[in-house]
């Protein structure tokens, strides 16, 4: 059956069949190539009462099953706009792969430092947790972005600077929301100067953490907890999975005494961001949590009226879909 | 209404009479307005009660920390109730590497509060004062974001009341955590009750270096270099030879030499830095010391703002952000200008962020002179917003930088800003005619008409 809406969104953007990979499912696929396709997109899918998702590789999808009808996937947005290493930042389309990213900065000796395996787009909106603790989440490297609202709107938010007090941070809080509020279309992410870097296996964490390792993580596989400093200079690197099942949030500092506790496969402790996040096994009861995957209901414990009004400014026909 | 908030908060905690007009203005001082009352909750329920009791009868209100905000965010220009948040200077917890403050905290005391190895990292040079409600609202820099990030990436979370009268507290989770869009909102959106902060281990060893250039160009080209030689430094201040001058009068002397200087303080990998920032200050014509005892020197740049009373009793600060690449530029012609136009301007800023702070003196009791002041201050900031820059770094829009908002953003921007503060504020409470607006209000005097619109 050939639905009338599949014609119009042909006439703005190249449309593919829909995805089905058991937590993300849509009726169709499109691939904007420009912002102001892109803007169309959402526009359309607002006059028609769609449901859109929004995403990259579509690697680390984060809470409730998705069954939209417009998936938008950013992948033909992937080009890197500018480097800039006077100013340490790049300039950077939703789409682009954050590993083939990295590779290029590198050859400016820069990098973002975060290990991510899906676009700078999911990145961004995932604000997940790397093994370079001590330098905080993906949110707070990000200097500025152009996003598409819910309205179809195109807008500026943020700037390349490292200071930027002129506005509301729109592009700072769609960071860990998941395209559920409005989408990437371009970053501008803050870099450092590129390192290499190994781990070490270290008996007090603490300390590790205290003499400023670039960060510390503990590692639970069957019940045995290693924790091991991530430094500066080559040498042996773990494997950290990317996908987990969910996440325990606890006061920073606080998180060997979380991944002692837990029942699961395999967990690792993000020390000082405050999250441990496990595969396998049972969530704990009387905890914070945040379900990863498969989950239904409340899964970000993040019912609040302040999101409520955000998504009441940002998408108010409600056309991203309802993750959260 | 003053009844009911007597019974709130206790009848001391109420101004009303002439006492209310200290009141009247920040530290953006060129402008004053006129609270029609002035509230200083004591605590956190008082807090709620009177601001439930104000937005209920739809009344307009300036929240206010410790008003050393520079851009006017905090001037009532409505006749607004302001409610104080001093009194709210509590530490409700210090626990691993967080603490939770009432948000009338001094910035100084969260480090003060903290284990000795831990520090709260956004150091704006008013620390000693401003509060931490203030610092969150106006997302603050200070010396060392350069590395540590502003106040933004030290906000784990944050306690709330909207205008509708309820109280939010936000888990400090990565995913859906509205904390993002009160930093920076600049009390536009609801009051911060509380505040949970981050706190960074210290470093083991900080080494300053004073870079002492002969021309401006030298020293800026100095800063950039020192990124692309791949040092980030936990600070990187200039003074310009004006300002230095002026330090070098006033009672924040240090003994500088009379040239344009960089502090660079540096807090990793000491050696590496070192010979590479001094190789830097070389290849740019500069000489350097490396000072065993450096307080004198930051204690000189911390008082450059305040010294400026040696040859002026009233200034505009200016705070605009280039791009770093950009400093070289925009520094010759702010020199430019101020021959040109007959202004001393002085220059003492956060080099390492772009984030330019040029000081220029007025007189307050000649407004040709506190216009000249404005348009100079125009032209600058104007002329930083097409180099790629923003109108404000770290002090904010306030009542002092609405109309770059129209230079900044586009129509579209702008509406969608719009549409947030509508949701959050549907009457128009809180802080009016100031921070991210749409429309522009009808400016009641001339030095409005100065600030606000184009000539
Ligand atoms: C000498 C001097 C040096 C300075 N140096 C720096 C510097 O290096 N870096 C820098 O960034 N700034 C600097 N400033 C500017 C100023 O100190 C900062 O903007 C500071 O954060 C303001 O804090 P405050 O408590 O004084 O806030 P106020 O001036 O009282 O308020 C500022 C804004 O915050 C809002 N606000 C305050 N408390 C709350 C609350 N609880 N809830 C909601 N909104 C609230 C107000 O409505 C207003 O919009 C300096 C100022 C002076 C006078």
């Amino acid at each position: 059956m050939k639905l009338d809406w599949v014609d119009k969104l042909s006439k703005v953007v190249e449309v593919k069949g829909g995805i089905s990979s058991g937590d993300v499912n849509t009726k169709v696929e499109v691939y904007p190539a420009t912002y102001e396709e892109f803007a169309e997109v959402v526009r359309l899918c607002a006059e028609e009462k769609l449901k859109a998702y929004v995403h990259g590789f579509n690697a680390h999808h984060i809470g409730k099953n998705v069954f939209a009808d417009v998936g938008i996937s950013t992948l033909r947005l992937n080009k890197v706009i500018e480097i800039s290493e006077e100013d340490l930042y790049v300039k950077v389309q939703a789409g682009a792969s954050f590993r083939e990213l990295k590779e290029e900065l590198k050859a400016h000796s820069l990098t973002v430092p975060f290990n991510y395996g899906g676009s700078v787009g999911g990145f961004a909106s995932t604000n997940l947790p790397s093994v370079f603790t001590s330098l905080g989440y993906p949110k707070d490297w990000l200097l500025g972005a152009i996003v598409v609202t819910g309205l179809g709107e195109v807008v500026k938010s943020g700037s390349t600077t490292t200071k930027f007090s002129s506005g509301y941070k729109i592009w700072k809080v769609l960071s860990g929301s998941l395209g559920w509020l409005g989408a990437y279309a371009e970053l501008n992410v803050r870099l450092l100067p590129y390192f290499e870097y190994h781990f070490e296996e270290v008996k007090d964490h603490e300390r590790a953490f205290k003499d400023r390792a670039l960060g510390v993580i503990g590692v639970k596989v069957g019940g045995e907890v290693k924790k091991f400093a991530v430094k500066k200079g080559d040498g042996e690197k773990l494997e950290i999975p990317e996908v987990f099942d969910f996440s325990i949030l606890t006061i920073r500092g606080k998180e060997f005494e979380e991944i002692e506790g837990v029942n699961a496969d395999f967990c690792v402790a993000y020390y000082g961001l405050g999250i441990v996040r496990c595969l396998g096994g049972t969530p704990p009861k009387g905890k914070k949590l945040v379900k990863e995957r498969g989950c239904e209901g409340d899964c970000f414990n993040a019912n609040y009226t302040s999101l409520k009004l955000l998504k009441k400014s940002l998408d108010p026909e409600g056309v991203f879909f309802d993750v959260i | 209404m003053i009844e009911e908030l007597r019974k709130i908060v206790g009848d001391k905690w109420v101004i009303t009479g002439e006492e209310r007009k200290l009141y009247s203005f920040d530290g953006f001082t060129a402008v004053s307005g006129e609270p029609s009352v002035v509230v200083l909750p004591g605590n956190e329920e008082e807090a709620v009660e009177v601001l439930r009791y104000l937005f209920s009868r739809k009344a307009k209100v300036v929240i206010r920390g410790s008003g050393t905000s520079l851009s006017g965010a905090t001037v009532p220009l409505q006749g607004e109730v302001v409610v104080a948040m001093t009194r709210l200077n509590k530490v409700y917890s210090v626990e691993g590497y967080e603490i939770e403050v009432g948000p009338g905290i001094a910035n100084a005391m969260v480090t003060k509060s903290a284990p000795k190895d831990l520090f709260y990292a956004p150091d704006p040079s008013s620390y000693v004062v401003s509060s931490i409600g203030g610092n969150v609202s106006h997302d603050s820099g200070g010396m060392r974001v350069v590395k540590y990030g502003p106040t933004f990436n030290s906000v784990l979370s944050l306690k709330v009341i909207l205008t509708n009268g309820e109280v939010e507290e936000f888990t400090p989770s990565p995913f859906f955590n509205p904390t993002s869009i009160f930093v920076g909102s600049e009390g536009t959106l609801g009051a911060i009750l509380r505040a949970r902060l981050k706190l960074v281990p210290k470093p083991k060893a900080r080494k300053t270096i004073v870079g002492v250039f002969q021309t401006v160009g030298d020293a800026s080209r100095a800063v950039v270099g020192i990124f692309k030689a791949g040092v980030v430094p936990s600070a990187l201040e200039m003074m310009d030879k004006t300002s230095v001058s002026i330090v070098e009068r006033s009672r924040y002397k240090a003994g500088l030499p009379l040239a344009h200087v960089l502090l660079i303080e540096l807090d990793e990998d000491l050696e590496e830095s070192i010979a590479r920032v001094v190789k830097v200050i070389r290849d740019n014509d500069g000489e350097f010391f490396e000072p065993e005892d450096d307080a004198p020197y930051w204690n000189a740049r911390k008082g450059a703002f305040p010294a400026m009373g040696v040859v002026s009793r009233a200034y505009l600060t200016l705070d605009c952000n280039v791009p770093r690449a950009k400093l070289p530029l925009i520094l010759s012609k702010v020199e430019e200008m101020s021959r040109n136009k007959g202004v001393t301007i002085a220059n003492v800023f956060h080099a390492g962020d772009g984030n330019l702070h040029p000081l220029i003196p007025f007189d307050p009791d000649d407004k040709a002179s506190l216009r000249k002041a404005i348009e100079v201050g125009s032209e600058i900031t104007e002329l930083a917003i097409s180099l790629g820059g923003v109108p404000s770094g770290e002090h904010g829009i306030g009542l002092e930088k609405v109309k770059f908002l129209e230079r900044y953003y586009n129509a579209t921007d702008l509406e969608v800003m719009e549409r947030i503060r509508k949701a959050f504020d549907p009457h128009g409470l809180l802080n009016p005619c100031k921070s991210f607006l749409k429309e522009k209000c009808q400016p009641k005097d001339e030095v409005f008409r100065w600030l606000w619109e184009w000539d």
